[in-house]
C-alpha cells in the first residue's frame, strides 16, 4: 500500500469494492473523527494529525481471540451468503468501539458462532503457518484410523459448520482435511522456497462451497526505457521478461492502466492487440480535437 | 406405470428417472435412496386440498430438478414449457437434436412423457427415442415428444460433474430439507395446496371432512410411503459416519412404521385399483398428525445438529 | 483474431435488458420493429418494481430474470438459451465455461450475447488468442473488453447471459393479448421476487416508492433511476397502446388514460430536485390513474380466451 492510500488502493489491498472503500473512508472521518485530508498530488488521502490513532477499547486476551475467531468466521460466511454480513460485522466493531449505532442498523441480527479456545488454538498456528509458509505436520485420527501428513498449508474454509484447511502435500495436489480430524499440528522449520518443486501456491481448484473466484488480471508485455528496480511499474505488478527491459505487468482496471499508458514512459507495447488498439483509438480521437 | 410390492400403481418419479440417467452416464454410483435424499427429492412433498394424485408431479420441476444436480455438482440444463405453445414445433425439433448430441456424448437425459423416463438409446431406423422404464423399455417417436405429457414438456440435459466433498453435499441435503419442510412451493396458490408440514394439514382436514379422492388418496399415501422410505435409508447411510442422526433415524422409523400400518385401511379392488374408503378416513387423519408431530421433531433435530448453518443464513435457509 | 458482429447499435434509454435485445435483433435481423414495441410485447414495459429504499438495482428486480426475460422474449417468437446463477457456487465454472463457447458460437452465426456486468450490456465480438470478449454497456464509447477466465464475475453475486438462438412467426394479436395480461399481472403482484419483500411490484411498488420518498430515508442515486425508468417505460406503453389500439380498439380507453398517466410522469421530470412533496402528491395521481388503466385493461382481457388452467411447472420461485 503506498504512503496515500485512496479507495481504489484500499479496494484492491482488502479485496473490497471501491464504493464500499470509499464508504469506509467516509465512516474514518464522519463517524472516527479521523483527520483524513485528500491531497491531490498525490491522489490519496493523508493524516493532518499524526497523532491520531483509531479509537481504541481494552480488550481482555480472550476478549480479543474471540474477536479473531469471530472476525474469520464473518468472512468465511460473508462468501457463501447474503453479504449483509460485512455490514454485521462493521456493526459489531462498531458496537465494540463504544459508538452509538443508528437504531435501524441493528434490526438484523446477528448469526452465532460457537467459540471453542482448542479449535481457535489450531486455527491460529495453521493461519501463521499459512502466512509464513511453513511445513506442517498433522496428526490426523478419523475414528481409529490414525495417520501423518505433512505438506504446505495453504487456506482455511469454514463450510457447514465445520473448518477444514487445504494442504498441498506433494507437488500441484492439494488436498482438505476437516479440522475435527487433527489431533496435532506440528510447524516444521523449513519454509517453502527450500524445496523445490513444490509450491504453496493456491490452486484454483473448485470444491465444495464458500469458494470465491479470484478475478484474473489482465496481462500487457511492454517493452520498457530502463530496468525496474522492483517488481512494479508505477504500483502495477511487473514481472521480467526479457534482458530487451521488456515486461509483463498486470493490471484489472484497463482504464487506469490506458491512462498511465498517456502519462509515463515506455517503448512499445508487444501484447496485447487490444490494448495497442484502444491506445491508439483514444489518441486519434485527441488528434481530431486538436 | 407399474405395480411395486403393495399392488399399488405408481408412476415413475423424476427420482427414478434420475438414477437410472445418472447412473448409465457414470455421473453417479450409489443406492437411489442415496440419491433421493442427496438431491433432496425425497424431502418435496406436497397435496392438494382433495388429495389427488395429480398433486404428486406438481412442484417447479424448472427449478426443483435443476438444483437436484446442482447440488451434487453435476452440469445441467433444464427445458421446460407448455406442448400446445405457437414456439412448441421449434423446441422440440431443437430438444430433440440436443438429445442425440447428448446420447452420443453418453450423457442420457431425462424427459417427461406422463411420468419421468431416461432416454437411453435412439433408433434412427423408425426415428424412436428409446426410454429405460423401470425394468422395461418404453419408445417415443421423435415426432411425438412432448405429446403424451400434455399439456407438459420437459427434457434435462446433463454434463461433466465437479469433485465434491460428499459431506457438504449430504449438510446442504438436510438443510434444505428443512427449508422445504417449512416453505411452500411459490408456484402453487397457497390455499389450494400445502407443502412441506402443510401438508399434513391438508391430509388431514380432507380426511376429517371426509372430501378426498378415494384412489388419489391412496396413490398419494403410497408415494408419501415411499418418500418416507427413502428418507429412512438415506439416513442410515448416513449415520454410518455421522452419529448424530441416531435420534432423527429412529424417529423416521417411527414415521414409517406407522405408514406401513396404514395400509391396512387400503382396499384393493379386483381391478387392482387401491382406494381408501370413507369408513376410515378418521382414523387416517390421525395418523397424519402423528406423523407430523414426528417429522417436526426430526426436523427440529436437524435445525440442532446443523445450528451454525440455520444461524448465519438467517432468514433464506433455502439460498446456499 | 477477433471475430465481431458488426451494427451494434446499443442505446440505453429502456430498461438495459430491452436496449440491449433491441440491439441484437436488429443488428441480426430478426426484429424490425421499434423499441416500445418490443418492450410492449414482451411484457416487459409493463414490469416495474421498487426497493424500500429506492435502492438502484429496483430497476432490474422484476423477478428470476431467466423466467421473465424468456416469457417475454417467447411473446414475440424469439426462440433463446439462457445462463445464470450464484459466481460463489461451485459448479459456476462448469457454466461459465459452456456459456463462453456458446457466445462464441453465436457471434460466429452474427447474433450478438447479452450479458449482465451490471447493467445488461452486449458482447459483440471475440478474440481466442487473446482470450477476451469485446462488449458494450451503451454508455461509453469505447468498446469495453473482459477476460474469459473472468467472465460472469462482477460486483454483484450473480450472473447472467441471454443468448438468442433463432427467431418463430408468433401471432401479434395473440402477442398483444399476452401483453396485456403480463400488465396486469405485474400490476397486481405484490412482490417478484420472494421471500424477500424489500422490493414490490406494480400497484405496492409505487406505494413502496412514497413511502421512501415521505420518511425521506432513500438512495438518491436510485430514486433519480427509479424515475427516469419509469417515465421511459410510461411513454413506451403510450406508443404500445396506441399501435395496439389499431388492432384491438376495446383498448382504446386505457390508451387515453396511459397518454395522461405519461404526460403526467413527464411533468415529474420537470419538477426541482428536492420538491418530494410535489412528487409524492405526483405519484398518487399516478397510482390511482394506472388502477384505472388496469381495470380498463381487465375488462378487454376478459374477452380474451381464457388463459391456461394448468399450474405451470416452472416460474418465480426463491433462488437457492
Amino acid at each position: 500500500m503506498n504512503k496515500y492510500p485512496n479507495s481504489k488502493s484500499l479496494a484492491e489491498k482488502f479485496e473490497i469494492s471501491t464504493r464500499q472503500a470509499h464508504r469506509d473512508i467516509e465512516y474514518m472521518t464522519s463517524s472516527m473523527r479521523a483527520p483524513l485530508r485528500y491531497v491531490a498530488k498525490h491522489r490519496g488521502y493523508e493524516y493532518t494529525d499524526d497523532t491520531y490513532i483509531l479509537p481504541n477499547i481494552y480488550l481482555t486476551e480472550e476478549e480479543r481471540e474471540v474477536l479473531q475467531f469471530l472476525s474469520y468466521r464473518y468472512e468465511q460466511v460473508n462468501i457463501s451468503n447474503t453479504g449483509k454480513n460485512v455490514s454485521r460485522l462493521s456493526h459489531l466493531f462498531r458496537q465494540l468501539s463504544g459508538i452509538q449505532s443508528e437504531p435501524e442498523q441493528s434490526i438484523e441480527r446477528l448469526p452465532m458462532f460457537e467459540y471453542n479456545s482448542v479449535l481457535l488454538q489450531m486455527l491460529s498456528i495453521l493461519t501463521t503457518a499459512i502466512k509464513e509458509k511453513k511445513m506442517v505436520e498433522l496428526i490426523l485420527q478419523d475414528g481409529n484410523r490414525i495417520e501423518t501428513v505433512v505438506g504446505y498449508p495453504t487456506r482455511l474454509m469454514y463450510r457447514y459448520g465445520e473448518d477444514y484447511l487445504f494442504m498441498n502435500v506433494s507437488v500441484e495436489k492439494e488436498k482438505q482435511f476437516p479440522l475435527k480430524n487433527i489431533s496435532k499440528v506440528h510447524v516444521r522449520q523449513e519454509n517453502e522456497q527450500d524445496i523445490p518443486g513444490l509450491t504453496g501456491e493456491i490452486q484454483n481448484r473448485v470444491i465444495g462451497n464458500n469458494h470465491s473466484i479470484q478475478r484474473k488480471p489482465f496481462l500487457a508485455r511492454i517493452k520498457l526505457k530502463e530496468q525496474l528496480k522492483e517488481e512494479s511499474w508505477y504500483g502495477f505488478h511487473a514481472k521480467k521478461v526479457d534482458e530487451n527491459h521488456v515486461y509483463e505487468i498486470q493490471f484489472f482496471d484497463h482504464d487506469a492502466f490506458l491512462s498511465l499508458l498517456f502519462e509515463k514512459e515506455w517503448k512499445s507495447i508487444e501484447s496485447p492487440r487490444w490494448l495497442k488498439e484502444q491506445l491508439q483509438q483514444r489518441c486519434s480521437n485527441i488528434l481530431k480535437k486538436l | 406405470m407399474r405395480e411395486d410390492e403393495n399392488n399399488m400403481i405408481l408412476k415413475s418419479q423424476y427420482v427414478d428417472a434420475l438414477y437410472e440417467s445418472l447412473t448409465k452416464s457414470n455421473l453417479f454410483s450409489g443406492s437411489k435412496s442415496l440419491l433421493a435424499g442427496m438431491t433432496t427429492n425425497s424431502f418435496r412433498f406436497q397435496v392438494d386440498q382433495r388429495i389427488s394424485s395429480e398433486g404428486i408431479f406438481v412442484y417447479n420441476w424448472s427449478s426443483e430438478h435443476w438444483l437436484s444436480c446442482d447440488f451434487l455438482g453435476i452440469y445441467n440444463r433444464v427445458g421446460c414449457w407448455y406442448a400446445d405453445q405457437p414456439l412448441f414445433p421449434h423446441y422440440r425439433d431443437y430438444m430433440c437434436q440436443l438429445i442425440l448430441d447428448s446420447l452420443e456424448k453418453g450423457y442420457y437425459p431425462v424427459i417427461w412423457n406422463g411420468e419421468f423416463v431416461s432416454v437411453v438409446a435412439y433408433d434412427k431406423l423408425s426415428q424412436t427415442f428409446i426410454c429405460k422404464w423401470h425394468e422395461d423399455k418404453i419408445y417415443i417417436k421423435k415426432n411425438d415428444f412432448g405429446l403424451k405429457g400434455y399439456p407438459y414438456w420437459f427434457v434435462q440435459f446433463f454434463g461433466k460433474r465437479l469433485e465434491m466433498v460428499s459431506s457438504d453435499i449430504y449438510k446442504e441435503s438436510l438443510v434444505q430439507a428443512t427449508y422445504k419442510w417449512e416453505s411452500h412451493e411459490s408456484i402453487l396458490p397457497y390455499n389450494e395446496y400445502g407443502c412441506g408440514k402443510r401438508a399434513y394439514d391438508f391430509l388431514a382436514n380432507a380426511f376429517i371432512n371426509k372430501d378426498y379422492d378415494f384412489e388419489g388418496a391412496a396413490e398419494v399415501l403410497f408415494w408419501l410411503s415411499r418418500i418416507k422410505k427413502e428418507i429412512l435409508q438415506y439416513l442410515i447411510e448416513l449415520q454410518v459416519d455421522w452419529n448424530e442422526l441416531q435420534n432423527i433415524v429412529k424417529l423416521y422409523e417411527q414415521i414409517t412404521n406407522i405408514l406401513n400400518g396404514a395400509t391396512k385401511n387400503y382396499i384393493v379392488n379386483v381391478d387392482k385399483t387401491v382406494l381408501i374408503p370413507e369408513d376410515n378416513a378418521s382414523e387416517m387423519a390421525g395418523m397424519m398428525m402423528g406423523i407430523k408431530e414426528l417429522e417436526q421433531t426430526a426436523m427440529d433435530e436437524m435445525k440442532m445438529i446443523l445450528r451454525e448453518v440455520f444461524h448465519y443464513r438467517n432468514d433464506q435457509i433455502g439460498l446456499r | 483474431m477477433k471475430k465481431a458482429v458488426s451494427n451494434i447499435k446499443l442505446i440505453r434509454e429502456s430498461k438495459s435488458f430491452i436496449d440491449c435485445l433491441h440491439a441484437v435483433l436488429l443488428a441480426a435481423n430478426l426484429y424490425k420493429e421499434p423499441k416500445y414495441m418490443l418492450s410492449g410485447k414482451s411484457g416487459m414495459a409493463f414490469k416495474f418494481c421498487v426497493h424500500r429504499e429506492l435502492l438502484p438495482l429496483s430497476v432490474t428486480s422484476y423477478g428470476q430474470w431467466e423466467a421473465e426475460h424468456h416469457e417475454g422474449m417467447e411473446n414475440v417468437g424469439i426462440l433463446s438459451n439462457s445462463f445464470a446463477g450464484y459466481t460463489r457456487h461451485p459448479t459456476f465454472p462448469l457454466y461459465q465455461e459452456a456459456a463462453i463457447f456458446k457466445i462464441k458460437q453465436s457471434i460466429d452465426k452474427g447474433i450478438a450475447v447479452i450479458f449482465w456486468e451490471p447493467e445488461f450490456c452486449v458482447i459483440h465480438g471475440y478474440d481466442d488468442e487473446e482470450q477476451i470478449f469485446f462488449y458494450t454497456n451503451g454508455l461509453d464509447e469505447e468498446e469495453k473488453v473482459v477476460l474469459y477466465d473472468n467472465f460472469g464475475l462482477n460486483i454483484t453475486p450473480f450472473w447472467y447471459v441471454h443468448i438468442v438462438t433463432g427467431k418463430a412467426d408468433v401471432s401479434d394479436r395473440e402477442a398483444i393479448q399476452m401483453s396485456l395480461q403480463t400488465a396486469i399481472m405485474e400490476w397486481e403482484t405484490s412482490h417478484k421476487t420472494p421471500p424477500d419483500t424489500s422490493i414490490a411490484s406494480g400497484r405496492l411498488g409505487i406505494q413502496y416508492w412514497i413511502n421512501a420518498l415521505e420518511c425521506g430515508k432513500f438512495d438518491q442515486r436510485g430514486a433519480a433511476y427509479i424515475l427516469s425508468a419509469a417515465i421511459q417505460s410510461k411513454c413506451e406503453i403510450t406508443s404500445y397502446m396506441n399501435e395496439v389500439q389499431g388492432m384491438i380498439p376495446q383498448v382504446s380507453s386505457a390508451c387515453k388514460i396511459y397518454l395522461k398517466l405519461s404526460s403526467l410522469y413527464e411533468e415529474f421530470r420537470r419538477l426541482k430536485h428536492d420538491d418530494t412533496f410535489e412528487l409524492i402528491r405526483g405519484l398518487k395521481e399516478a397510482m390511482n390513474m394506472e388502477e384505472k388503466a388496469i381495470k380498463e385493461l381487465k375488462k378487454v382481457t376478459s374477452t380474451f380466451p381464457n388463459s391456461y388452467p394448468w399450474v405451470p411447472r416452472w416460474g418465480t420461485g426463491p433462488t437457492r
